[in-house]
């Protein structure tokens, strides 16, 4: 993975539509995120350090993350997981043409419904059990889940 | 239009009907009961209406229902199933509402994958259950029913896929009597529903169901493709034999290929 390849990627994101992307090949992980807005999640501080200011300009950071056999200890932010409690098919809307749910970014309060999961015409409105941000949706619409798939990262407020 | 006292006159059960709303018109009796289980409702409480503005089925669709000829309601649930148990509640409710009819009608009714019933090979009733779940089980869960009862035209659009139980049997049905039997059938079959026991309920479903061994064609969001109709999965699921090997379906439209 060198520079120039980096850089296409970022030029990539930054050209479409879409607001992250993660690449992992031969053990070696990119992420190249754009910026919502001013708060910016990256990078993790350090326990006992204040959070590093955003970094100004282009509104795209990458990530490059090493192997993890290679990896210093280092102290990993863990999400809330938001899990499929049935195997079904994944909605975030409540009709086709209605808007989601939720988004990445949003912040939610523990009950708010976050999805549908669809099984034997049995809709299953997936209420959070928890307050915080949605940081992740990791299914796509439509998409069939299986029983215990973590389906949203959520950080706690 | 019916009074809550005239729809309870005469009804023969323990749970469900343990307490009874009635609109003239509402947005969906769906919606309504999810907003009532919401707020703390108990363990079988129904919500009847004459015409829904709002009615649905799956994924978005109406469910189109001539005000006054046919029955709409839904009833809550709280069977404090373990979360993987919650979707036999739809074959509950289908087996529930097929013994009712069958009761009044005489002749046999048909079960279709997951939850439709049909007369003829004709869809006469849709049921849409809504469950909401937290992470550990589920809360609670809605199940709407619409049957056609008494409406005897229906849109051309519609016109061979759809009945009622008055075009089969040329007769108006009182509409009363046809709701207090699927209460009283959802009543009682509710008392192995609460023990987690679906072994009669998906003997007699299977019994019913008309699409074993044919042709279907399976379309979902994402996919379409055709097999053949082999049973249920253990957990529901309507397995299929395609000529990649066999698949199993949880949600989408499937229909008996032609």
């Amino acid at each position: 993975m060198d520079l120039s390849y980096i850089k296409k990627i970022i030029r990539l994101v930054e050209n479409s539509d879409v607001d992250e992307i993660e690449i992992e090949e031969e053990g070696k992980k990119i992420r190249v995120a754009k910026h919502r807005n001013s708060m910016v999640n990256y990078p993790i501080p350090m326990p006992g350090q204040y959070p590093l200011p955003p970094t100004p300009s282009s509104g795209l950071i990458p990530q490059l993350e090493a192997p993890a056999s290679e990896a210093k200890p280092k102290p990993e932010v863990h999400y809330h997981e938001i899990r499929s409690p049935i195997v079904g098919t994944f909605y975030r809307a409540p009709a086709p043409d209605a808007e989601s749910y939720v988004e990445v970014g949003q912040t939610i309060k523990s009950g708010d419904v976050l999805c549908i999961v669809e099984a034997m015409k049995l809709m299953n409105e997936i209420e959070s059990d928890v307050d915080g941000k949605v940081v992740k949706i990791l299914v796509e619409n439509g998409k069939p889940v299986e029983y215990n798939q973590v389906l949203f990262h959520v950080e706690k407020s | 239009m019916y009074s809550k006292e005239e729809l309870l006159r005469g009804l023969n059960t323990r749970v469900i009907g343990s307490k009874l709303f009635v609109f003239e018109s509402i947005d969906s009796t769906n919606i309504c009961a999810k907003t009532l289980a919401e707020a703390g409702i108990e363990d079988g409480a129904v919500v009847f209406a004459e015409n829904q503005t709002e009615g649905r089925g799956r994924n978005g669709r109406s469910w189109l229902s001539e005000p006054g000829n046919n029955l709409l309601f839904s009833v809550v649930l709280r069977p404090e199933l373990p979360k993987e148990k919650t979707v036999f509640l739809t074959f509950y409710s289908a087996v529930a509402v097929a013994h009712a009819v069958e009761s009044l009608i005489g002749t046999s009714v048909e079960c279709k994958w997951p939850n439709d019933l049909l007369l003829n090979s004709k869809k006469f009733c849709g049921i849409l259950l809504e469950s909401s779940f937290q992470q550990s089980s589920p809360v609670y869960s809605v199940v709407g029913i619409g049957i056609n009862v008494n409406q005897r035209t229906f849109d051309m659009e519609m016109g061979n896929r759809v009945t009622s139980l008055s075009l089969e049997h040329e007769r108006d049905f009182d509409r009363k009597h046809v709701f207090q039997r699927v209460l009283e059938h959802l009543d009682r079959l509710y008392g192995e529903v609460r023990a987690g026991d679906f072994k009669n309920i998906m003997k007699t479903w299977n019994a019913k169901c008309t699409m074993f061994g044919k042709p279907v064609t399976v379309s979902s969001a994402h996919d379409r493709f055709s097999g053949k109709a082999l049973g249920l999965s253990s957990d529901g699921g309507l397995m299929i034999e395609t000529s990649g090997g066999t698949s199993i379906v949880y949600a989408g439209d499937v229909s008996i290929s032609q």
